[in-house]
């Protein structure tokens, strides 16, 4: 951590110095501990409504009268928790791995050969990302429609198999890091690209590869618009984030402790992904280059 | 942002010099190709095609699932966007009162809470988990908290109560419910706040030696170092949180009505008294409720020419102030 | 940009034109594939089995059963009809079922918001010819107020299931301490009357109000419907009438001396903390907290569930000062049920339907167990709740040749909506000068319409 104090050495502090760095410590511990609680406020209150009785959530009351575990379970008879959960994690788990398929081999094509317009290439890449998705959801909503897609995970798995601009663009700066006398000395041995690929750029960019994918997977498990447009009807597609819309606005849409307690579920992997795979996060951060 | 430029090629084994890039081998076509194969058919599955099938469904007045023709209309569509309907223009005022006054705020918030983690040395990284987790939650999932949280007879009114504080109604009171977003929005900081706080460690530290040894400020060293060393991340901090909620959606459709539950869904997009109506909100009403697609499809063009615009002059305006180290000027 | 760049982007940009225009156009069938002549299911004919897909709008669990046990009687009486039962589907869900392809057989819905548009682009079955099959004669059968909101441009797509009629509920407790002698009957009945019930807190805030009439409060939106100051939304030539009729005016500017009394500020807190338990044991009318509530007759039923003693009476909304003739006319609307145009079995679906809105035992049956009136004449006269005091009030509002629902449009539920922002936003005080702000609505609903029919 940088110290903004620079010390000049041998000076011994005088007393008032010392004084006031003492309180400086303390009015910075002081905000500190006031901010990290405001952060803290929104999931204390949410654990706790999830563990009260139908009586006390939703109301004003700050503590459990009595500690109501069994809220837990009956998320699960009181919208299809079981089944929502499995499209989620069918989702998030199939459009990751499509994402890293698809977007592997484009990455590698945008740093690791050379080509006219590869640099235009990769600009079209990074302008995908900055169009809504509401001037491409009506007429893919009609085609999807028109195939009989809709009200079920297809619209939102396939398309991930067709690359995903972010994914490449991390991909690329990544791959763009790889000394060329790895790769020279394999093309001058005979190597296709695709053995290139996959024998040593892939197993090199292991790291930023679990990045990709890490993100790629919280973005589905957190997805809304399209799970909306794609499952928001059905009865069986629904992913927990639609869920727990609907959830909210069924018979139970005064139960906030079922809310409350489902959301808890729902984003409790998100969490334990989290803690465990802290140094992927920090490593796909980096990657963005955008601290400049 | 960044592109790492490529790096000449040391000499190759046996002693040959390896030529510029550029007289070296230029991969077939047909290679390249194939392994941008993916991307490109995506790209015309899932860009080109739907954003110029947009701008054509503009043009006319086609209705998914009606059983009725569809016919084209010229620029009807656009023209009773502009003249005919107050609710287009509330929900473009909305949007922009979201744009300017969120995306601003997230920034400074974000800067803010990365400050004090510059200064905390015992305990930093307890205190930066706790910053950043809320970023992790599925947005519904917070969407859903806060509007149990900031319940009009709820926890948060009844904590301000014992300090004598009459609570706001929240989500149920127009006047509140997109500062209750907001607060939503500040909780969620946690992404760019990281950014912010690497940034920030990278400033050298000499800077601020030489500083203090001319007897700056605390307040003049911030000023003046650290934040044109941050620059880069202010810039993208606004430029995506600009993006962002130009397109903002979810958090709005799941506190839509929040406080109305027995609405039906199309009444309760924007509720309370159309608060919450977003341009996209909207776009989704039309288009996925009423189900007009054309007159849905005119409003996504307007977005996307906005957006471009919007970008455009931002990214431009944004050489003046912003600061690459290393950079010559 | 270079040219080729240029030249190459027009010609994917107009690939990619040539492919939509390609792919848009009117689903497959035309509109209204109706057959002019159809066959009708008998009921004691041995029919193959059958299962056919019912959606309807209830969220509440005691609709839902109400609605579940409804469609189980009927495959008990006809076993070879098996209804697969899907609730807590609006309007909105429905017409997503159309555009993906997949709308269930037979859908229930909450309102007749959506019959006019769902007939015009050709969604819902027109019955005529399975009703004149089945020797079903619509104005012998069912009540003309609610064939008005069942029938569009003569096409019958839908059917009326139960009905509702809104009034005034009114504590008669709290009404004989303030000695008023019965609910009002006119505008300035009800402001004094009000003024007279609410009861103040001595720090400004409000123990009990007298009638909250926010237009986006509970049921509050049918007050403005236009049928208590005999407005109606449209003239004889379809044209928005809110510039023009004064009564829209009249009942605005109604609420916002009711909201003036009270303090904008007070309203705010009653309506964010009520909202929710409209329908629940915390609803101010049950617990005191409002003298009067203006709902549908479905809050009888609540009543005798949640405070069985309260002792209240029921009554039409007032009407202006110098319309008092007119006193006793409310909005009346209902359940209603459509066929989808498309489905595989129409012959089944409206087999369904004739016995749902048709057979007495039924109907009777599940308006008791919701607390709705029952839709045919027949069913109506052997009511077993047809003279209980309070049931009477809303029949009587509901057989008043003066009570009326608003016209149906081509643009569905889009007219009514948008009129609720309108009111939304006078109630917020944004709309300082009433009389032009009307005008321009009356363009943007002509407009609306214009988008919706115009071909």
């Amino acid at each position: 951590m940088t110290t903004l104090e620079a010390r000049a050495p041998g000076r011994r502090e005088s007393r008032p110095f010392q004084y006031r760095k003492v309180l400086m410590s303390v009015a910075n511990h002081a905000v500190a501990i006031a901010v990290a609680l405001c952060f803290l406020l929104p999931f204390a209150i949410c654990v706790l409504t999830a563990v009260m009785t139908q009586s006390q959530a939703g109301t004003g009351a700050l503590w459990p009268r009595h500690w109501s575990w069994r809220n837990f379970g009956d998320v699960f008879s009181a919208m299809p928790f079981a089944r929502d959960l499995w499209n989620t994690v069918l989702y998030a788990g199939l459009s990751t791995i499509g994402v890293l398929l698809s977007s592997i081999p484009v990455a590698y094509a945008l740093s690791r050969l050379t080509w006219k317009g590869r640099e235009v290439m990769f600009m079209v890449v990074l302008a995908t990302m900055m169009i809504p998705a509401q001037v491409t959801s009506l007429p893919l909503y009609v085609i999807f429609s028109k195939l009989g897609w809709v009200n079920s995970l297809r619209p939102l798995i396939i398309p991930s198999f067709f690359g995903d601009a972010f994914s490449i663009f991390l991909l690329r700066q990544f791959f763009l890091t790889i000394p060329q006398e790895m790769t020279e000395a394999a093309r001058c041995d005979g190597a296709n690209d695709w053995r290139i690929l996959t024998r040593i750029v892939v197993p090199m960019a292991r790291p930023a590869i679990a990045a990709v994918g890490l993100f790629a997977f919280l973005y589905a498990w957190n997805d809304f618009y399209n799970p909306l447009l794609y499952t928001g009807n059905s009865t069986n597609s629904q992913t927990l984030a639609v869920g727990l819309t609907t959830l909210a606005k069924s018979a139970h849409q005064n139960a906030y402790q079922l809310q409350m307690a489902a959301s808890l579920i729902f984003l409790a992997p998100v969490l334990l992904l989290f803690f465990f795979a802290q140094k992927v996060f920090v490593e796909g951060v980096t990657l963005t280059g955008v601290k400049g | 942002m960044t592109s790492v430029a490529t790096r000449p090629v040391a000499p190759a084994r046996g002693g040959v010099v390896a030529a510029h890039r550029r007289r070296a081998s230029r991969t077939p076509w047909w290679v390249v190709v194939a392994f941008l194969s993916p991307f490109l058919v995506g790209l015309a599955l899932f860009v080109v095609y739907p954003v110029f099938a947009t701008l054509y469904y503009s043009f006319t007045n086609y209705q998914a699932g009606s059983y009725l023709p569809t016919q084209w209309v010229g620029f009807r569509n656009y023209r009773d966007l502009f003249t005919q309907s107050t609710v287009f223009w509330e929900a473009v005022r909305n949007t922009l009162w979201m744009v300017i006054i969120m995306v601003p705020l997230q920034t400074l918030w974000a800067i803010f809470t990365a400050v004090i983690l510059t200064r905390i040395k015992r305990g930093a990284v307890v205190y930066r988990t706790i910053f950043f987790l809320p970023a992790m939650v599925p947005i519904v999932a917070t969407a859903l908290a806060f509007i149990v949280m900031l319940n009009p007879v709820g926890p948060l009114n009844s904590l301000l109560g014992h300090v004598g504080i009459t609570g706001p109604g929240w989500f149920s009171d127009a006047a509140w419910a997109k500062p209750s977003l907001v607060l939503m929005a500040l909780w969620t900081v946690g992404n760019v706040m990281i950014l912010f706080l690497a940034a920030m460690l990278d400033v050298p530290t000499t800077l601020y030696e030489a500083a203090d040894i001319d007897g700056a400020s605390a307040w003049q060293k911030f000023w003046h170092i650290t934040l044109p060393g941050i620059s880069p991340v202010i810039f993208f901090s606004l430029l995506t949180g600009m993006i962002y909620t130009f397109q903002y959606f979810t958090e709005a459709f799941v506190a839509s009505g929040s406080a109305n539950p027995v609405l039906s869904s199309n009444q309760s997009i924007g509720y309370p008294q159309d608060s919450l109506l977003f341009y996209t909100t909207e776009i989704y009403r039309q288009g996925f409720q009423y189900f007009k697609t054309g007159y849905a499809s005119a409003m996504a063009w307007l977005l996307f020419v906005v957006i471009f615009i919007c970008t455009v002059i931002f990214i431009r305006g944004s050489k003046r102030w912003v600061y690459y180290a290393g950079a010559t000027r | 940009m270079t040219r080729r760049t240029l030249l190459v982007t027009a010609a994917i940009g107009a690939a990619a034109l040539l492919a939509a225009a390609c792919t848009t156009g009117g689903g497959g069938g035309g509109a209204n594939p109706t057959p002019t002549v159809a066959t009708a299911i008998s009921t004691n004919a041995n029919h193959a089995p059958t299962t056919i897909t019912v959606w309807t709008f209830n969220t509440l669990a005691k609709e839902v059963k109400a609605f579940r046990d409804d469609l189980d009687r009927l495959h008990v009486k006809y076993p070879w009809l098996t209804v697969k039962f899907v609730p807590g589907k609006d309007d909105a869900a429905y017409a997503k079922a159309v555009a993906a392809g997949s709308p269930p057989d037979v859908f229930i819905s909450t309102a007749p918001d959506y019959v006019g548009q769902f007939c015009h682009n050709g969604t819902v079955l027109d019955m005529n010819a399975y009703l004149k099959a089945a020797g079903i004669d619509v104005a012998k059968t069912f009540p003309q107020a609610s064939l008005v909101y069942t029938q569009y441009q003569g096409h019958q797509c839908a059917l009326p299931l139960l009905t509702d009629a809104y009034g005034i509920y009114y504590n008669k407790a709290m009404f004989a301490r303030v000695g008023i002698a019965g609910p009002p009957k006119t505008f300035s009945e009800l402001i004094s009357d009000v003024k007279k019930l609410t009861v103040k807190n001595p720090d400004g805030s409000i123990k009990t109000f007298g009638l909250v009439t926010r237009s986006d409060y509970s049921s509050n939106n049918n007050i403005y419907s236009g049928v208590q100051t005999d407005s109606k939304f449209y003239d004889g030539q379809g044209k928005a009438t809110f510039g023009t009729d004064p009564g829209w005016q009249k009942i605005l500017e109604l609420d916002k001396a009711l909201q003036d009394f009270y303090g904008a500020g007070n309203v705010q807190k009653y309506v964010g903390r009520y909202q929710p338990h409209t329908d629940d044991a915390s609803n101010p009318f049950v617990t005191g907290a409002a003298a009067m509530e203006y709902d549908g007759e479905w809050h009888v039923g609540e009543i005798k569930d949640e405070a069985p003693s309260l002792d209240y009476g029921v009554a039409a909304f007032p009407v202006p000062d110098d319309q008092v003739s007119r006193y006793g006319v409310g909005n009346t609307q209902g359940t209603v049920l459509y066929i989808s145009s498309h489905t595989k079995h129409p012959q089944e679906a409206f087999f369904a339907a004739q016995q749902l809105t048709t057979d007495t035992t039924f109907l009777n049956t599940l308006a008791d167990a919701v607390s709705n009136i029952p839709s045919t004449f027949d069913s109506l006269a052997r009511w077993g709740q047809a003279n209980d005091p309070h049931w009477t009030q809303f029949i009587a509002i509901f057989k008043n040749p003066g009570s009326y629902y608003k016209e149906l449009t081509a643009a569905g539920g889009e007219d009514a909506t948008t009129w609720d922002q309108f009111k939304q936003n006078y109630e917020a005080g944004k709309i300082t000068d009433l009389p032009s702000a009307l005008d321009k609505f009356a363009k943007q609903i002509d407009s609306i319409n214009k988008q919706a029919n115009g071909r």
